[in-house]
């Protein structure tokens, strides 16, 4: 069902998934390390992604790898850490400027070299036969301070506390407390046993977005690859995702914090992965209740009662939820409380005006239409799908949107359960503060 | 029909666009591009910069902080009580709009029904409604909005940096406005303002999709057939002084580890929108040179720990404003610019490097190649650049010819001991 996708499996060891388009000035390529998740090397595989961009064999510095691609017409070179269904990709994206606009300098081949240093020769440390432990340290200090740093913003640690909140039972999220503990264990040689394991197994997944051939990609990788020492056996994710059961009365948590405003997020307990029938129906259900400035979260809790400015709601397909977010007057906090509730009720009573529902549509395909104008939207569009083996390209997925009823949306909306409302009190500061 | 655009081209991007001017005074571009997504942006000169002292018909006017942005938020209303959004949205286009220091834009993007889809945007910002009503409604979702910046430290780190380098002014005050100063904009106000500024000759559409340009013009002529072409508002010109106003800010916020901003004040802009054009470029790879994660600088400040990886800098020009500046995140920000003024020193003593400038030209001009694959960047680069009085190819020729000469220049007389000035947000 993937016509767009052209897909060529190299080796044992490599499969290549191609989209082709001319449509870019640049063409673009991820290079990942396929491998199953393992909860207790979350930590030391981002660590490991981290490490990987401090130092090379033929460029030992970050500041040299930089330089280089800065010469090579500015390649973008991102490090990717996703997880679909059990598998973890693990590894590096680089956007490359075609030769068309380099004065037919071809720079692919030479930015798949620095990508190959990267992800097969990094810098080791011949004493300790580990990565260097000033890079694992100073990377393990800035992870941290990422980590940490999500509390700096009251409207990111509220929603980062209500899905805390609301999985802990499940043990699948991590706290940040739980979080910085974790990379604090981490030394050079636990670092470097989590590489050497990926090597020994090798599986690399390659997305490429341009119009070079597969075959031409594959000679690129085979340039840049080591030969591999262990068994081939493919990956295979463990499928399930744990869901949350739902909560017979909703938990509220409310927690305070000097700020002008309070923070309200509502987690709703959908059930709802793309693996289901209703994702299609789940999705328009967020739609219709807050994902666009006419839903009705913003047209309601917004327009009509202007109790804030932002009112929204995101569907997270992965854990099966949907969260509610707002920023409000913390003496508003029932009243808000209140008029989200009231919405979702709305939509499940089926109380969605054809209008509503026409606009919701062709909202979501405005969104998805235009992914193939993006190759990092490609990628983010197929590769997840193809990993979890949900096999529908986007005309399919535009279809399914576009023949959803009015009773397909009342059916997600029955999924929606509260569970969690968390509420963070904006609690002493004076707006008009001097800050002399 | 054909005649009356203009054609820019530019063999080197493989780009080209279409300008002309509509007899109501409105300039529109028409930039094609094969994509799927189409997009329309139109944009007024009326920011947080200009609320204050341009002159209207021989008058001075002078309106609250905020009103800019406050129009942009009401422009929506309508009087059957139908807000724009929702129907652009009924014709599946995504509505939005930005108030910045210079402009207010309304923009939306489509896959479908684009003319319809523009009819409306050109109709719903040339008819305003506004009542005593809607607009105290309005003020408490603004009033909301401020106080969300105000509780965000990335928000308040470079607001306080103005206020460092320039005083309590125009230059530094909040597009946003606050409390006191929003409270004395009624529906009176915003009809005076949207009169005074939202004139066809002080505002520009700008149009990127595959789209047909003589029916973008045909859309445009259906609605403002009427419109006669009014004499622009004069802008007001701001100033300011070479020293910054405040060395050192700080505000106590609850952050897990210190978030600063370290600005470094430019001389004022030139007059002359070329010459503004050449300094930015210049600038660019002059800052690309010094501070880019490729550069001495940002190696040993995060080889040495003083910073973590959330790191930026740039420079940034408009006709009123012109600035360095560098953010980063560490333990002791006055330390941190303390090696950045010695570093800045050392390379004035050392010399600049040819090989270092051919790079970052080099990035300078991949940077700039990649906004054209995307219709957004498109139209924000182009409406950016023609309400500075510029054009986008052009811009595109000053990176290719720019020298090493011009950078070393622009480098010895900017960077002044006193120009530099550090926003801080502490933990309380």
């Amino acid at each position: 069902m993937m016509n767009a996708i052209e897909y060529t499996s190299v080796s044992d060891r490599i499969k290549i998934y191609k989209y082709e388009t001319d449509a870019f000035k640049s063409e673009n390529i991820s290079v990942f390390f396929c491998v199953p998740t393992q909860k207790e090397k979350n930590v030391a595989r981002s660590l490991l992604l981290s490490v990987l961009k401090r130092g090379t064999e033929s460029y030992p510095s970050q500041r040299q790898i930089n330089e280089r691609l800065d010469e090579l017409y500015a390649t973008l070179v991102s490090l990717k850490n996703q997880k679909y269904d059990g598998i973890q990709l693990l590894g590096i994206s680089a956007d490359v400027i075609k030769r068309d606009y380099t004065g037919d300098e071809d720079i692919l081949s030479q930015a798949a070299k620095v990508m190959g240093e990267m992800l097969f020769k990094p810098l080791i440390d011949e004493n300790t036969d580990a990565f260097f432990e000033e890079y694992v340290n100073s990377e393990k200090e800035n992870y941290k301070s990422i980590i940490l740093s999500q509390m700096n913003e009251p409207r990111t640690y509220a929603a980062i506390r209500c899905r805390e909140e609301m999985f802990s039972s499940l043990g699948v999220v991590d706290t940040l407390d739980g979080m910085c503990e974790r990379i604090d264990a981490q030394t050079p040689q636990t670092i470097t046993e989590c590489y050497r394991e990926i090597l020994d197994s090798l599986q690399l997944v390659v997305f490429y977005v341009g119009n070079r051939s597969a075959a031409e990609i594959a000679r690129e990788l085979e340039k840049i690859m080591p030969e591999a020492k262990g068994s081939t056996a493919s990956v295979i994710g463990k499928g399930d995702v744990p869901l949350l059961e739902n909560a017979g009365e909703p938990r509220e948590v409310i927690e305070s914090l000097e700020a002008s405003q309070g923070r309200l997020v509502m987690g709703y307990n959908c059930r709802t992965t793309w693996h289901d029938s209703d994702y299609y129906a789940m999705l328009l259900c967020n739609e219709i209740l807050g994902a666009s400035p006419v839903s009705k979260l913003f047209m309601n809790v917004r327009e009509r009662l202007s109790l804030c400015y932002e009112c929204s709601s995101v569907y997270n397909s992965a854990r099966g939820a949907v969260f509610v977010t707002t920023g409000i007057d913390s003496d508003n906090y029932l009243l808000a409380r209140e008029a989200i509730e009231a919405q979702v009720a709305d939509i499940k009573n089926g109380n969605i005006s054809d209008a509503e529902l026409s606009a919701a549509k062709k909202s979501i395909s405005n969104v998805y239409a235009a992914v193939c104008d993006s190759p990092n939207a490609i990628e983010r569009f197929y590769l997840g799908r193809i990993i979890s083996g949900v096999e529908i390209d986007l005309e399919g997925f535009l279809k399914k949107i576009s023949t959803l009823t009015r009773d397909d949306v009342v059916r997600a909306a029955q999924r929606l359960s509260l569970h969690t409302v968390y509420f963070l009190r904006g609690e002493g500061e004076d707006p008009e503060a001097d800050y002399e | 029909m054909n005649n009356c655009f203009k054609i820019y081209e530019d063999k080197v991007l493989k780009e080209k666009y279409y300008y002309t001017k509509h007899k109501s005074g409105l300039d529109i571009y028409v930039f094609p591009k094969r994509m799927t997504q189409k997009t329309a942006w139109l944009g007024v000169k009326l920011g947080s910069f200009y609320e204050d002292g341009a002159i209207v018909d021989g008058k001075t006017v002078s309106y609250p902080d905020g009103i800019s942005h406050f129009l942009e938020h009401k422009l929506f209303s309508s009087e059957d009580g139908v807000d724009a959004c929702e129907i652009l949205a009924s014709l599946g286009a995504d509505a939005n709009a930005y108030t910045s220091n210079n402009k207010t834009v309304y923009m939306f993007s489509c896959t479908e029904n684009f003319e319809e889809a523009l009819a409306e945007l050109v109709s719903f910002v040339y008819d305003p409604h506004f009542t005593a009503e809607n607009v105290a409604s309005e003020r408490g979702i603004i009033t909301q909005e401020i106080k969300m910046c105000l509780d965000s430290p990335y928000d308040t780190v470079s607001r306080n940096l103005l206020t460092a380098l320039y005083g309590k002014c125009k230059l530094s005050s909040d597009v946003l406005g606050d409390e006191r100063s929003i409270a004395k904009i009624s529906e009176k106000t915003l009809y005076s303002c949207y009169e005074s500024f939202y004139r066809c000759s002080n505002m520009a559409l700008v149009v990127c999709g595959d789209v047909d340009r003589d029916r973008v013009l045909r859309t445009v002529e259906d609605i403002l057939k009427d419109h006669e072409a009014a004499e622009p508002p004069t802008l007001p010109t701001l100033s300011y002084s070479r020293a910054v106003k405040k060395p050192y800010i700080e505000k106590r916020m609850s952050v897990s580890q210190p978030i600063f901003e370290i600005g470094i004040k430019d001389a004022m802009p030139a007059d002359d929108p070329r010459e503004r054009l050449l300094r930015d470029v210049a600038m660019t790879i002059l800052d690309e040179m010094l501070f880019s994660r490729a550069g001495e600088l940002f190696g040993e400040l995060f080889e040495g720990g003083y910073i973590n990886e959330s790191y930026s800098y740039g420079y940034s020009i408009t006709r009123d404003a012109a600035f360095h500046s560098i953010y980063g995140e560490g333990d002791d920000p006055a330390l941190v610019l303390e090696r950045v003024k010695e570093y800045v020193e050392r390379i004035k003593k050392r010399g600049l490097s040819e090989r270092d400038f051919l790079r970052c030209k080099r990035v300078m001009y991949a940077e700039f190649l990649r906004d054209f694959d995307n219709v957004d960047d498109i139209a924000g680069s182009l409406m950016n650049i023609v309400f500075d009085g510029g054009e986008l190819f052009e811009y595109r020729s000053i990176i290719e010819s720019v020298s090493f000469d011009d950078v070393q220049k622009c480098f010895y007389e900017s960077f002044d001991k006193e120009c530099y000035a550090l926003s801080v947000i502490k933990n309380k």
